[in-house]
């Protein structure tokens, strides 16, 4: 392969790079990175709920 | 252990969400309550968090879904603000840790809809623990027509109710086609009085069939109950129905025409931006293509009676003489403004990148099908115009007051909103009102079946 193609090989692939990108990025659509599943919840909560001193003195943290 | 109680409370009534409260701990819950104080005080670190984790999803799931995380029925969304549902459980779980029970009940989307369809699927569920085994119908043809006799007309008598005669019992009679007649408006098919094969299939639903499509669709307002905003246009497309909601109140309830199943109005959430009075139709390529080429190429009339222009793609004006129709290259059609025009006298547009918009229609006709599944995708709406009048009045737009006469002037002008209002382009395949009587649409799009599998996984 010559550098001059290799050149443009290069150039072709940052250029679908980009384009991969903008597509991925840039589309408004909704995309659900958002995950909310049981165990990222039960970490925030508990995370959340050992900030609140009084929450935890309560005993409300706590099913007993 | 009275919050324990609680929770076990609210599990339990997630059954009428179409939900399974075992996939939230409830027979451990139930378990640890038969055992004695002195143990549920000493509950293990574990113990504790599993049940804090059952409680927290119980919350995601009736706040957002429990497929909200699935490929199956995802909606388009071109909405500007997408809040933070994460911290929205998480908050409400600690704001109501106190009492399990409103917690649960204040997660579940707070409209009559909801409401409605769990008030439907208690009663199915009590039917379907008595229901009678009516015969089930053969739904092979001939379809059933005033005049014929057949063997499947006792069993038809025998849905009905209706008590079969000692003479010519097999006669399908008009009294019967009256019958058949009600049921088919009851539940939105054509009211023909004609028991074909898709009359005898709803004939042939057992409370069972139905408690699946309520389970679906309660499902559904639950995965879109982060969108849903106080005020909305809700464009549903089996029922081919539009619904404008102010401030949670009905403003108004429209028929429409939606696309048919070959090309399908795409589920969407988006915010309605302006509207476009005395529109012109430019053609877009797949109706050009699949439509208007084959009636030029069949009819030389065709343009002129439908007042079509040809365009060539720098928006320059062709003589349709000089064109070879059967290589016509890239061109654009365009129907002029007025009432002949197929978009009616007004636009509803919302920001969204597969060309969807609401528009008025000459084709005033078809709205008085039941099964109205004629679109390319975009929404025919019969109060075309009073929707427009209501979204201007109600957002205190600059030319809400104006509104007549812009329209009766003939221009194609361009009007604003002063405030976006959310506009949805749902599926639900069921309603049911207050009493829980339900109503089915068409599965048109053949969606119920993949979410009930994505439910049931």
């Amino acid at each position: 392969m010559t550098g001059k193609h290799l050149y443009k090989k290069t150039s072709q692939l940052i250029l679908l790079f980009f384009c991969i990108t903008f597509i991925l990025f840039a589309n408004p659509v909704y995309s659900s990175n958002q995950i909310i599943d049981r165990h990222s919840l039960l970490v925030e909560f508990l995370r959340l709920t050992d900030k609140q001193p009084q929450l935890a003195a309560s005993g409300k943290t706590s099913w007993s | 252990m009275e919050r324990l109680r609680g929770l076990e409370a609210a599990l339990k009534e997630l059954k009428y969400d179409g939900l399974n409260p075992n996939h939230y701990q409830l027979s451990r819950i139930q378990g640890l309550l038969e055992e004695d104080e002195l143990v549920l005080s000493e509950l293990s670190a574990a113990e504790d968090a599993l049940i804090s984790s059952a409680y927290l999803e119980a919350i995601a799931d009736l706040m957002l879904g429990r497929t909200r995380h699935s490929s199956v029925e995802v909606y388009l969304n071109y909405q500007r603000e997408r809040p933070n549902h994460f911290n929205q459980v998480v908050n409400h779980a600690i704001r109501y840790i106190d009492n399990p029970e409103h917690a649960l009940a204040l997660a579940r989307p707070q409209f009559s809809d909801y409401n409605n369809l769990r008030v439907a699927y208690k009663r199915l569920a009590d039917k379907s623990a008595y229901a009678v085994n009516l015969p089930v119908i053969s739904p092979d043809r001939p379809s059933l027509r005033v005049g014929m006799t057949d063997a499947r007309v006792p069993l038809l008598r025998q849905h009905l109710q209706q008590t079969i005669p000692t003479a010519h019992a097999d006669l399908y009679d008009q009294a019967l086609s009256d019958l058949v007649k009600e049921f088919q408006s009851q539940q939105g098919l054509e009211a023909d009085g004609i028991a074909g094969p898709q009359t005898i299939a709803r004939f042939n639903r057992t409370p069972e069939d139905d408690l699946k499509v309520v389970k679906v669709n309660l499902e559904r307002w639950r995965r879109l109950n982060p969108s849903i905003t106080e005020s909305r246009v809700i464009a549903n497309i089996p029922s081919a129905t539009l619904e404008y909601y102010q401030d949670n109140q009905l403003i108004l309830s429209t028929r429409t025409q939606v696309g048919r199943k070959d090309r399908k109005t795409p589920l969407m959430i988006s915010e309605i931006s302006h509207f476009t009075l005395n529109p012109t139709w430019t053609i877009p390529p797949t109706i050009y293509r699949n439509d208007k080429l084959p009636a030029i190429q069949n009819n030389p009339d065709y343009l002129q009676s439908n007042r079509l222009t040809v365009l060539d793609t720098q928006g320059n004006r062709l003589d349709p003489e000089l064109i070879d129709w059967s290589n016509p290259g890239a061109i654009i059609l365009r129907q002029s403004a007025g009432p002949h025009n197929a978009l009616g006298q007004v636009v509803i547009r919302f920001p969204n990148q597969q060309s969807i918009y609401l528009h008025d229609t000459p084709n005033q006709r078809l709205f008085d099908r039941q099964q109205r599944f004629f679109s390319s995708g975009c929404i025919r709406v019969e109060d075309a115009t009073q929707l427009v009048t209501l979204l201007l009045e109600s957002t205190q737009s600059a030319q809400a007051t104006q509104f007549d006469s812009l329209l009766s002037s003939g221009v194609t002008r361009n009007v604003n909103i002063a405030d976006p209002v959310t506009i949805i382009l749902g599926y639900w395949t069921l309603r049911a009102d207050e009493n829980g009587d339900i109503h089915i649409y068409t599965d048109i799009y053949e969606l119920d079946a993949v979410l009930l599998s994505a439910l049931n996984t």
